[in-house]
């Protein structure tokens, strides 16, 4: 950006306002508009002169180290925004992972369907359910080859036609 | 936060996890004792295959060739059966052949212990099988329903 500077002007302060701003400055007493008024007159040739040196150079300096903050600013605050986002998506992810395991627990411990037959497990829904049915059978496996209904209905068929032994009711 | 979740969702699945089964001499049957046994048959269903009988829980073991182990079973099922509400059984020389018994609903939830003990009858496969059952079923639907 180039600055529209009138060489000649010294916005409207006199040498000993300019002076009595410098000194301010360095009591760290000016106000945004006085230094502003001390930056725009230190780029005009009428600060050319040597005794000006120092300020320009402590300007300089402060300039040069806001800058330099404000960077640092800008770059935690990108970092702040960047970090944010990944949280949120870290944070989505496990919830989704403690949910599906949480679910998965629920759901094994309300749907089991195991048989352990001579020792070894067996998780396979159809051949569990067929040993359901033999479980509930009384007398010949073979002959309940059907359905769950046949089977369980063999427990109430011992129940109420074995003749074979003292009935208590 | 999140341990607060965690532990939460342990208390819930592990509440889950009790069924009204527990408190029953015949639950030391199930689990560990005989899942190694070569001789044995534990069958363990829950949830939706048993959905058409309105059964919520279905548990059988079914020993051969052990008559002794016959005898403890018998024994424990006699301690449950000592308060239920229902029971049909038959005896052969002293000996418990069946039983179905309807224990006292716990949990909102009727329960049934079906046991029959086949090394008392000749001609038949030796074992000893009990089955429980836990459900929103009556005696009287699982009577109708099987018969």
């Amino acid at each position: 950006m180039i600055l529209n500077i009138d060489k000649n002007r010294t916005y409207g302060l006199s040498q000993e306002e300019i002076d009595c701003i410098i000194e301010k400055y360095f009591d760290g007493e000016t106000t945004d508009k006085e230094e502003k008024l001390l930056l725009r007159f230190l780029a005009t040739p009428q600060a050319e002169d040597k005794r000006y040196n120092e300020i320009k150079a402590v300007m300089g300096f402060v300039a040069v180290g806001k800058k330099i903050y404000e960077k640092k600013i800008e770059k935690r605050s990108k970092k702040i925004l960047s970090i944010r986002p990944y949280r949120w998506i870290a944070a989505a992810v496990i919830g989704c992972i403690i949910g599906t395991a949480g679910w998965k627990i629920v759901d094994n411990q309300q749907n089991v369907c195991v048989a352990y037959i001579g020792g070894e497990k067996c998780t396979d829904p159809q051949l569990v359910m067929s040993h359901v049915r033999q479980s509930l059978h009384s007398n010949d496996y073979e002959e309940c080859k059907g359905t769950v209904d046949n089977q369980l209905n063999d427990i109430f068929s011992t129940i109420s036609n074995d003749n074979d032994y003292d009935k208590n009711e | 936060m999140i341990k607060r979740i965690i532990l939460l969702m342990l208390r819930v699945s592990l509440t889950m996890g009790i069924s009204a089964q527990e408190g029953l001499g015949i639950n030391q049957l199930f689990g560990n004792r005989y899942r190694n046994n070569r001789n044995a048959i534990e069958v363990l269903v829950k949830g939706k295959e048993l959905k058409d009988y309105d059964l919520s829980l279905f548990r059988s073991l079914t020993v051969k060739y052990s008559p002794d182990e016959a005898k403890v079973i018998e024994k424990l099922v006699t301690a449950d059966a000592k308060d239920a509400v229902d029971k049909e059984t038959g005896r052969i020389g002293g000996n418990l052949y069946f039983g179905f018994y309807q224990l006292q609903p716990a949990k909102g939830k009727h329960r049934y212990i079906f046991f029959r003990n086949n090394f008392l009858r000749k001609n038949q496969e030796p074992e000893v099988t009990i089955v429980y059952m836990e459900g929103n079923t009556t005696l009287k639907e699982l009577k109708n329903l099987f018969k």
